[in-house]
């Protein structure tokens, strides 16, 4: 039986806008087990980001707000913890990379600063000992020196071989791969149980996307980690992960193992998606878009979210949004097309 | 007449001056296109491939001279547009326009859509008032818009609709060259097959001819007819798009298209990875790919640049593996 690493339930969060409130995520159900590669694949504004920003708790509030649903990490409800101990969880539960490396790293700093303090923060708690030990704890400098050590250890762990070298180096001496790198020795440095992140290869070339995407496999198999892989490139998904999370417009709408789903689409929505990447078999004419844009999330569509796009709408998709069917093996579908219990 | 390629670029160099030092003077040239020829035939589409920082979007804007060219010769239906007047240009740039990325910065935000499409029909053929109104319409309509857009602002549209407005001002002059620099991969997959369905089907209806930039193999696997790959502003190699993808020759190009990632979890190739990334110090002998090539490597990769040499079938490649074959 594996253990349940990550369980999303009925998560609703919305957003106030000056248009009114926005509900961005309408009841997200999302499970991870421990060392599941998952995707979450979706378009632009589907709330991927902000689902996972929910388990680290780093939603800004305001204007957003979790108005219901809990999120479970090693069974333990994230949204009743405390500050500091949401503090702790960040540090040495969760790892995060971003899209973009070049603002996530401080140009003023040299990576040996930056590194160290990420390292240090991961043990911040030891520094609240008892007074009498602490003339047996190792000096501030010491301290410095050993994570300056660990450092150089975590950036060797993701493929930077002259870390000593590189480490005093700024990080604009680096190029978008080797940034991407040093990111994700940072989110390593606690040894997170999660690494979530969100869409790490979009702003780097295919070729280095390869390398990153080979690390993060590696580091899979390494460390035992598991990782929520946000994405919008169908080709990512199929490589890395190994389940996929469909979501549209706030709902998780699909969720299979990657080869069910690549296979076996049962969603509208994830059919299309998939028809709509050209492969080496796509013929030219043959490429399928999803008519229509993803819908205004301030006054969603009633029913299905999907209906007004879907090419098999019927009736009651307009009234009521249809519940979670289990469609196969580990497959769950939000679909009226197929009959629940089935 | 039709036989001799609506474009041709013979040589085509640019050179940035590299400022430094002490009142920031030029102290050096960075090579950014460096003796780049090719053509492209009538009614077809010619996509350019290569890493950031490989030049491609140069080469687009030199094309059509919005960057002016170091040297080289760039002959479009038969005419050298090196040798132009601004006036001369300027009449000329009807039948060549640019699309841009970012669909959003490319229209001006306080500008309709109805002024943005029509400022082009007013610059170029004095257009105004009804008759241009009625030539916006039509265009709106071609591209997949709704009349009622036409006093709509830019920021009231989807990425999709926005880059179909900026289709729309290109197509507003009646061009014959399309230049679309990566006008796809700021949008989502779904919109993305929309607006690439959208380009093939102008194409063949007004027989427009695109120089096609981007990066994603995949979208240029499905609309080109001819790929070019450029690494450090060098062509390495050329041919028919069927081609590149099935026998490519030059070590570069079979690791970009092992990078591919494949939406389909069973295929499992054997990914060529590259070590390193593109870098500007490119090195000052030899070939500029060697010191990432996986490739065995020759001796002379490291002393003489490769040329770029035919290998049957209009198929070119820059390679010391393939100049040796054939010497």
């Amino acid at each position: 039986m594996p253990e349940t690493l990550l369980d999303i339930q009925a998560l609703h969060v919305e957003f106030k806008t000056f248009d009114g409130v926005s509900k961005v995520l309408a009841g997200v159900d999302l499970r991870m087990e421990r060392g599941d590669v998952l995707g979450l694949v979706g378009e632009t504004g589907c709330g991927k980001s902000l689902t996972a920003l929910a388990v680290p708790r780093l939603i800004p509030t305001p204007p957003g707000k979790i108005t219901s649903g809990r999120v479970l990490f090693n069974g333990e409800d994230v949204l009743q913890k405390s500050p500091n101990e949401m503090q702790r969880l960040r540090a040495k539960h969760l790892g995060m990379i971003f899209q973009d490396p070049t603002t996530n790293l401080n140009p003023l700093f040299t990576i040996r600063e930056q590194l160290v303090d990420a390292v240090l923060y991961q043990r911040m708690d030891a520094q609240h000992v008892p007074g009498r030990w602490k003339g047996f704890l190792p000096s501030a400098r010491q301290t410095r020196l050993n994570a300056a050590r660990r450092a150089v250890e975590l950036l060797g762990l993701v493929g930077i071989s002259d870390g000593d070298k590189r480490i005093s180096d700024y990080p604009h001496q680096f190029s978008g791969g080797m940034r991407q790198r040093v990111l994700i020795a940072m989110a390593l440095a606690g040894e997170p149980d999660l690494l979530i992140a969100d869409e790490p290869t979009t702003a780097l070339d295919v070729t280095i996307q390869a390398q990153i995407l080979n690390l993060i496999n590696d580091l899979v198999k390494r460390l035992g980690l598991s990782v929520l892989l946000i994405t919008h490139n169908l080709g990512v998904v199929a490589h890395t992960c190994t389940r996929v999370a469909v979501m549209y417009a706030g709902r998780v709408i699909e969720q299979a193992p990657v080869r069910e789903l690549f296979k076996n689409p049962k969603h509208p929505y994830t059919r299309g998606l998939l028809q709509a990447v050209p492969t080496r078999h796509t013929q030219r004419g043959d490429l399928q878009g999803i008519a229509g844009s993803i819908p205004n999330l301030n006054t969603p569509p009633g029913g299905c979210r999907f209906h007004p796009r879907c090419p098999q709408v019927m009736d009651r998709c307009q009234v009521a949004v249809p519940s979670n069917v289990v469609v196969g093996q580990d497959h769950r579908t939000e679909c009226y097309l197929y009959p629940e219990g089935a | 007449m039709t036989d001799t390629p609506l474009l041709q670029v013979r040589d085509l160099q640019k050179a940035f001056p590299v400022r430094g030092g002490l009142f920031n003077r030029p102290i050096a040239t960075a090579n950014v296109i460096d003796g780049v020829s090719f053509d492209v035939p009538r009614g077809q589409t010619l996509g350019l491939v290569g890493e950031s920082g490989s030049g491609k979007t140069t080469i687009g804007k030199c094309v059509i001279r919005l960057i002016e060219p170091t040297s080289g010769q760039i002959l479009f239906d038969g005419l050298d547009l090196m040798k132009l007047s601004g006036r001369e240009l300027r009449e000329r740039r009807t039948d060549m326009q640019m699309i841009y990325q970012a669909p959003g910065a490319s229209l001006n935000s306080r500008m309709t859509v109805g002024q943005i499409v029509g400022e082009a029909l007013w610059l170029h053929e004095r257009l105004n008032g009804w008759a241009a109104r009625d030539r916006v319409m039509k265009l709106l309509e071609v591209v997949g818009l709704k009349p009622e857009h036409y006093h709509r602002f830019p920021h009231e549209f989807s990425g999709g609709q926005q880059q179909r407005i900026g289709i729309a001002r290109a197509l507003a002059v009646r061009p014959q060259l399309l230049v679309l620099d990566e006008p796809t991969s700021a949008l989502d997959v779904s919109v993305q097959a929309q607006v690439l369905n959208l380009l093939s089907d102008l194409q063949r209806e007004f027989k427009l001819t695109f120089l096609f930039i981007s990066h994603d193999l995949g979208v240029v696997r499905y609309l080109c007819d001819q790929v070019a790959l450029l690494y450090l502003g060098k062509l390495v190699e050329i041919a028919d798009v069927n081609r590149i993808f099935d026998e490519p020759k030059h070590p570069y190009t079979q690791a970009l298209i092992s990078a591919i990632p494949e939406p389909d979890p069973d295929e499992k190739r054997a990914i060529i990875t590259l070590s390193g990334d593109l870098s500007r110090r490119r090195p000052t002998r030899g070939c500029p790919f060697a010191p990432r090539c996986q490739a065995a490597k020759l001796e002379i990769c490291d002393t003489v640049e490769p040329p770029l040499i035919e290998t049957g079938d209009g198929h070119r490649v820059a390679c010391h593996l393939h100049t040796g074959a054939q010497a």
